[in-house]
């Protein structure tokens, strides 16, 4: 069929958009060609089709999944990206009281991947009493995998909140100061919890902290969280 | 859909109140799921991209004009970031042979997954741009002006990739238009 006003009328009418007299001309020209007729019928079958496919589920826990995935508050910066400077006080106070519960309840167990740090440095952490000051925060949504990383400051000590959900597990490796820790095995069956270790302290206090998400071995994410303010 | 629900959840949201955008998540992580879904053929990407969008959306809320309906906008970051993952995407090997022989199956529901699925493979023959058109007309069953909104196009010109998209899919789907 190669006359474009015929094929106009016969998908304006699939898409229900003709007027009266466009519908008459349509009827008109249907009378008198055959072959459009039947062309008008292969149309309606292919979008009697394509509108009977119906939609599939996504996953039962997508919605859980996104709103994991979302920061505190509305933020201004890109995906994993560093956001939220600054919190308010309502934040502040909650995400000190959430990591400081996360402390208490154990150590985190890493290794040195590169860097001097001897492991006794890199053994987890007990909270102590005091105030968790929030600096920096980057959120991730890639590959399955979502979650959150804040960067917080304790008394003079950097800390690294990670809270990662994820199919199977992810190693973390945080970098500060010339070190990098690998954390393993986060999200799988422990996913959504939060993990949180205390960075060594050291003369020259690190102004960021990079932090790259692996999946497989496979590079999935990495943020530069930023410790821009002073204790 | 409910314009004016979205554009009260949206104010809300805007305002600070969290809730107002779970409730959001709730009403369109399917449609935009399905939308990204027919994009990519893909389950887990689709995941990825729903994700991503209703992420972008709600940092991006203070960007978002209320003069347009809710889902344009955000079907709109939904098929942008299907978009970026297509574009993305490593090389991958051609599927050999088509999976479906074209007769109807037993059941009415096989029937309609086996057609699902021919459709699916049959979008991934088209490009990005028609393919855009079926998921909207199609799938989410928009007019051709929220169409011309979500992609920034006049309607002659979706109408002219709508009619284009229809005539190369009814070469692939002609054994299931028979049993349609």
């Amino acid at each position: 069929m190669s006359d474009p006003r015929l094929t106009e009328l016969i998908h304006g009418e699939i898409d229900g958009v003709l007027d009266t007299a466009e519908r008459a001309e349509l009827a008109r020209q249907l009378l008198a060609d055959p072959a459009a007729r039947g062309e008008r019928e292969a149309l309606r079958r292919l979008c009697g089709l394509l509108d009977g496919a119906g939609q599939s589920d996504p996953p039962a826990d997508l919605p859980e999944r996104i709103l994991a995935a979302l920061p505190p508050q509305r933020p201004r910066g890109g995906l994993w990206a560093p956001v939220l400077q600054p919190w308010s006080t309502a934040h502040r106070w909650r995400y000190a009281a959430v990591a400081a519960g996360v402390l208490v309840a154990g150590a985190i167990v890493f290794t040195t991947v590169r860097g001097p740090g001897a492991l006794g440095d890199l053994a987890g952490t007990m909270a102590d009493s005091g105030t968790h000051t929030p600096l920096d925060e980057a959120v991730l949504a890639r590959e399955g995998v979502s979650g959150r990383v804040g960067l917080y400051r304790h008394r003079r000590a950097l800390q690294v909140k990670l809270q990662i959900m994820a199919p199977g597990p992810v190693d973390v490796l945080v970098t500060a100061g010339g070190q990098t820790r690998r954390i393993r095995g986060l999200g799988g069956h422990a996913g959504g919890a939060a993990t949180t270790i205390t960075l060594p302290e050291t003369p020259a206090a690190p102004t960021s902290v990079d932090v790259t998400v692996l999946m497989a071995g496979r590079e999935i994410g990495r943020a530069t969280l930023r410790a821009s303010g002073s204790p | 859909m409910n314009g004016d629900d979205d554009a009260t959840l949206v104010r809300r949201c805007r305002e600070g109140d969290r809730h107002a955008f779970e409730l959001l998540v709730l009403r369109y992580h399917r449609p935009v799921f399905n939308a990204a879904l027919r994009m990519l053929h893909d389950r887990d990407d689709a995941r990825d991209v729903s994700q991503t969008t209703f992420l972008k959306a709600y940092e991006h809320l203070g960007d978002y004009d209320p003069r347009y309906r809710f889902y344009s906008w955000i079907y709109r970051i939904a098929l942008n970031e299907s978009l970026n993952a297509l574009s993305s995407r490593r090389p991958v090997e051609a599927i050999n042979g088509r999976e479906i022989d074209g007769s109807p199956g037993p059941e009415r529901c096989a029937e309609g997954a086996q057609a699902r699925l021919a459709i699916g493979e049959a979008l991934m023959h088209l490009s990005p741009e028609l393919r855009s058109v079926i998921v909207l007309r199609h799938l989410m069953q928009l007019s051709y002006q929220d169409m011309s909104d979500i992609l920034l196009v006049p309607e002659k010109t979706v109408k002219s990739r709508l009619h284009t998209a229809r005539q190369l899919l009814r070469s692939e789907l002609l054994p299931y238009e028979a049993t349609s």
